[in-house]
């Protein structure tokens, strides 16, 4: 059981270091280009990979949903600390909307449908 | 020979997440430091003089642009706004996008620009045979938000006889 629940939490932590890598790249851009497209299709193999490892449909959305809130929450700490500890308060408001929104809009209208059916790949391979 | 593909599977899904993670530290820390680098970009005035030449006048700029930071800057663009006294005198860009200008870490460049000035707007704000006069420089640093500027003010007061 606690095995379990381990293995759950590494695989979800490592998922959440891959989700965050490629919103990183995301929240400089304020478009949606060749480069989000390469980045999407990466991380739609790994989010394959990460539904053929869990292995269940419930766990993995509910895994898939927390990894993008604690995703998009790591990167915006990520892209606006420096600017706040470098630049000043108002600088990081301004760069904390700016990158939300980026990562915001590439969450909801690129990544989460193509690591949907990705996923469901990796689960239906894992269950035959 | 029988592949256990459940063991693969995992085996790769780890070796890719823990390259994402490793790729993240490194950009991270790459964009950590170039705004820290950014931060301690400093530019300084080394002397400001204006000269006659042919009814002409000419406002001599000489300042230092240094990086005391850890990372490599790319300067694509710099603003000069020249103001007599509060009025504006002459706004002069310096483009670089054909080829950028390089700032190395601990590098300092001394640069020099000659620009033409309006001879009757430094006639009419000199006071006393005194002219004071502030450079508004906006140094374009091309950083992963675009070309983000940062900006530094000197002020010097000019001892000017009218010609």
């Amino acid at each position: 059981m606690y095995k379990r629940i381990i293995w759950d939490v590494m695989v979800n932590v490592l998922y959440i270091s891959s989700l965050t890598y490629v919103l990183f790249q995301q929240a400089f851009i304020g478009r949606i280009g060749f480069v989000s497209f390469i980045n999407a299709a990466i991380f739609s193999v790994m989010s394959a990979l990460y539904g053929y490892t869990i292995g269940d449909l419930k766990r993995a959305i509910i895994g898939y949903l927390s990894s993008v809130v604690s995703a998009i929450i790591v990167t915006t700490l990520l892209v606006r600390y420096p600017i706040e500890v470098n630049v000043g308060n108002l600088a990081a408001e301004l760069v904390t909307m700016y990158s939300l929104r980026n990562v915001l809009m590439y969450v909801i209208f690129i990544l989460t449908p193509l690591s949907i059916i990705f996923m469901s790949v990796g689960i239906y391979l894992s269950q035959r | 020979m029988r592949l256990n593909v459940p063991i693969i599977v995992k085996v790769v899904y780890l070796i890719l997440s823990l390259s994402f993670l490793l790729l993240l530290m490194y950009d991270y820390n790459d964009y950590s430091l170039r705004v820290y680098s950014i931060k301690h970009l400093k530019v300084e005035v080394k002397g400001i003089d204006v000269y006659v030449e042919n009814h002409d006048f000419f406002l001599n700029l000489t300042y230092s642009l240094s990086n005391g930071g850890v990372k490599c800057l790319e300067v694509s663009m710099i603003t000069y706004k020249t103001y007599f006294g509060s009025e504006v005198a002459r706004v002069y860009n310096e483009n670089f996008y054909g080829s950028l200008l390089v700032v190395k870490p601990s590098q300092k460049l001394l640069r020099t620009i000659i620009v033409k000035v309006p001879g009757f707007k430094l006639k009419r704000n000199l006071v006393n045979g005194t002219v004071r006069v502030s450079i508004l420089f906006n140094v374009y640093i091309r950083t992963r938000f675009g070309n983000t500027p940062v900006s530094f003010q000197c002020v010097k007061i000019l001892n000017f006889s009218k010609p």
